[in-house]
């Protein structure tokens, strides 16, 4: 039987999954493009939660904290899949067919590079792009100016742009 | 094309994202929730003694310090516990608390004991011997083969696993390779020993289990790299159940490589942040990088190790695929350096416990450079040696390996 204190935690926990988890699973199946991926993504972020104290970030704004972590999450089985697939190049004939359209293929060369990115540049960079969030929608998110927010998306762009430089057709 | 063309196009490639249909968000997003929530209520009392289990680890890898600190002061308090004699043994103001703590820290040993021996076994786990004429036994083979080329012993073909929430599929497994993921053994089968022919090889049994509702999930390539407690815990029991399997653990001497440094002045590190791949890989089709960033080292198939600011403890395991022995880091190094290396692998089967195969002939993996460059590197160990200043030298060491004491064909589903 829960205690009093174990019933609060699980309130709380209720609450921040329900008012979350959705922005949480957009963000990673955006990125990973399976229902599969997305879920695990979420779960495992909240099974982390579970079993540690709640970190100080997550009480103060729990939507940027959940976020960034479903972004780090995501793009780091971005990079986990990346070296597996390199380091297991020999037995890339052995993978699960995953017959690749343009499209996907597309997908995954960029979702590479922002993998490449400062983790806060990825962040702020899927917000605008996936989230269609505004730069002073992310400027209070993060807790940062607007133009502080606007920079980092030119700077990211640049460094994009130079990442995916044959997918872009430019020569230069 | 011109800038603004390129920024509209990256902005194109930018918004091109999926989006999940709302339905199938929302009834997966319930059943996480489900999940997390046996979860919250199984952990709910012992909370205290997690936490506790996890600070010290952030401590001892952060602060040494504060590590000497606590041990000093644990020193401390046990030699002023002792100079007053054993605690909370006479206060009869705090013996009422105290009961009640240890009769609850009885209580939750009890329950985790139960609660381990329930959680330990699948809900329901279906084991099938793939028929010869199968896809899924044609997949295992030429797995099972590669793993013989390059590892030397046929088992550890675990790629094809899938653990999804709530379920795991395994398509084809021999019982080696069941045992060597049910005990955290990678993909290094040397490390499990003894059995009969059929177990290690050849036969594929395909293996689909349900967890138990409440299960935590943990996260495939956590269950390839031996990390999934739960789960191996529930693939032994199936092993002992199914199979009959029963197991010893043994220390053998085992012939294994030494890597030493022998000219360090060959390892060195570009300070970049990138450094851009040689041809041999950017010519291979499927290649997606132009550059490695710090920290990635990549091999084209068997003639080629490339990575930029790597430990040695990665450039250690990837050379074990090539050597055809466990390879012991005795370097002593623990920075990061490049690795640019070619060379010609120790491939074929190496002497093992495991009865010889023959090998299939495997397609070559798509991209694969011609073959006739590896055909004129040096050998792994002349490459480390000349490129990197690394000596690999044979030696005998004790190594713990698993035993296959009994094992027998499973029982029907």
């Amino acid at each position: 039987m829960l205690t009093a204190v174990d019933s609060l935690r699980l309130q709380q926990f209720e609450r921040i999954f329900k008012a979350h988890a959705q922005l949480m699973y957009r963000t990673a199946y955006g990125v990973l493009g399976t229902h599969h991926d997305a879920e695990d993504v979420v779960q495992t972020i909240f099974l982390r939660l579970i079993r540690q104290e709640f970190p100080p970030d997550l009480e103060k704004n729990p939507e940027a904290y959940l976020y960034r972590a479903a972004v780090n999450a995501s793009l780091s089985t971005i990079r986990k899949r990346r070296r597996e697939v390199l380091m297991e190049s020999w037995q890339q004939f052995e993978m699960p067919a995953r017959t690749e359209s343009g499209d996907h293929e597309q997908h995954r060369r960029v979702y590479e590079a922002i993998s490449q990115l400062r983790p806060e540049a990825a962040q702020i960079v899927i917000l605008r792009y996936m989230h269609s969030k505004s730069d002073s929608e992310i400027a209070r998110m993060f807790g940062r100016s607007r133009g502080a927010i606007a920079l980092k998306l030119f700077r990211s762009r640049m460094k994009l742009r130079k990442l995916l430089r044959d997918s872009l057709g430019d020569k230069r | 094309m011109n800038r603004r063309n390129t920024r509209q196009v990256l902005d194109q490639l930018l918004r091109r994202n999926p989006i999940p249909s709302t339905a199938e968000m929302q009834s997966r997003l319930d059943s996480t929730w489900e999940r997390l929530r046996s979860e919250i209520e199984n952990s709910a009392t012992d909370n205290v003694s997690i936490s506790v289990s996890i600070r010290p680890h952030w401590v001892f890898g952060k602060a040494p310090w504060v590590v000497a600190g606590i041990v000093l002061a644990a020193i401390l308090v046990s030699a002023l516990v002792w100079r007053n004699g054993p605690p909370f043994s006479t206060a009869s103001n705090s013996s009422t608390a105290d009961e009640t703590f240890s009769k609850l820290s009885s209580e939750q040993g009890a329950e985790t004991l139960q609660t381990t021996a329930t959680v330990d076994a699948f809900e329901v786990a279906s084991v099938k011997l793939l028929p010869s004429s199968s896809e899924a036994f044609r997949i295992a083979r030429i797995g099972e083969d590669s793993q013989l080329l390059w590892l030397g012993c046929p088992g550890g073909y675990t790629i094809t696993t899938q653990l999804e929430p709530g379920r795991l599929t395994i398509p084809g497994a021999t019982v080696l390779t069941l045992v060597m993921l049910a005990y955290g053994r990678g993909r290094d089968c040397t490390l499990v020993d003894g059995g009969p022919a059929w177990a290690r090889s050849g036969e594929y049994y395909e293996i689909q289990a349900l967890f138990p509702q409440g299960t935590p999930g943990e996260t495939r390539v956590a269950l390839l790299n031996g990390e999934a407690p739960r789960v191996q815990r529930m693939l032994q029991t199936l092993l002992a159940d199914r199979f009959r399997l029963v197991l010893k653990r043994e220390m053998k001497e085992m012939p294994v490589y030494v890597l030493t440094v022998a000219d360090p002045g060959k390892m060195k590190l570009s300070p970049e942040e990138t450094i851009a791949l040689p041809a041999s890989f950017l010519a291979m089709p499927v290649m997606p990088l132009k550059s490695v960033s710090r920290g990635v080292l990549i091999s084209a198939p068997g003639t080629h190790l490339f990575g930029h600011a790597v430990p040695m403890s990665d450039l250690t395991k990837q050379l074990r695929q090539f050597a055809g022995r466990i390879v012991v880091d005795k370097t002593g190094r623990s920075d990061v350096f490049d690795v640019d290396l070619m060379f010609t692998p120790n491939t074929g089967p190496s002497a093992s416990a495991a009865p010889p195969v023959q090998p299939q002939s495997i397609p070559p993996p798509p991209g694969a450079p011609p073959q006739s460059p590896a055909l004129q590197a040096p050998s792994l160990e002349d490459a480390l040696l000349d490129q990197l200043g690394l000596k690999l030298g044979s030696a005998r060491m004790p190594i713990e390996v698993l035993v296959i004491e009994r094992v027998e064909r499973p029982s029907e589903n």
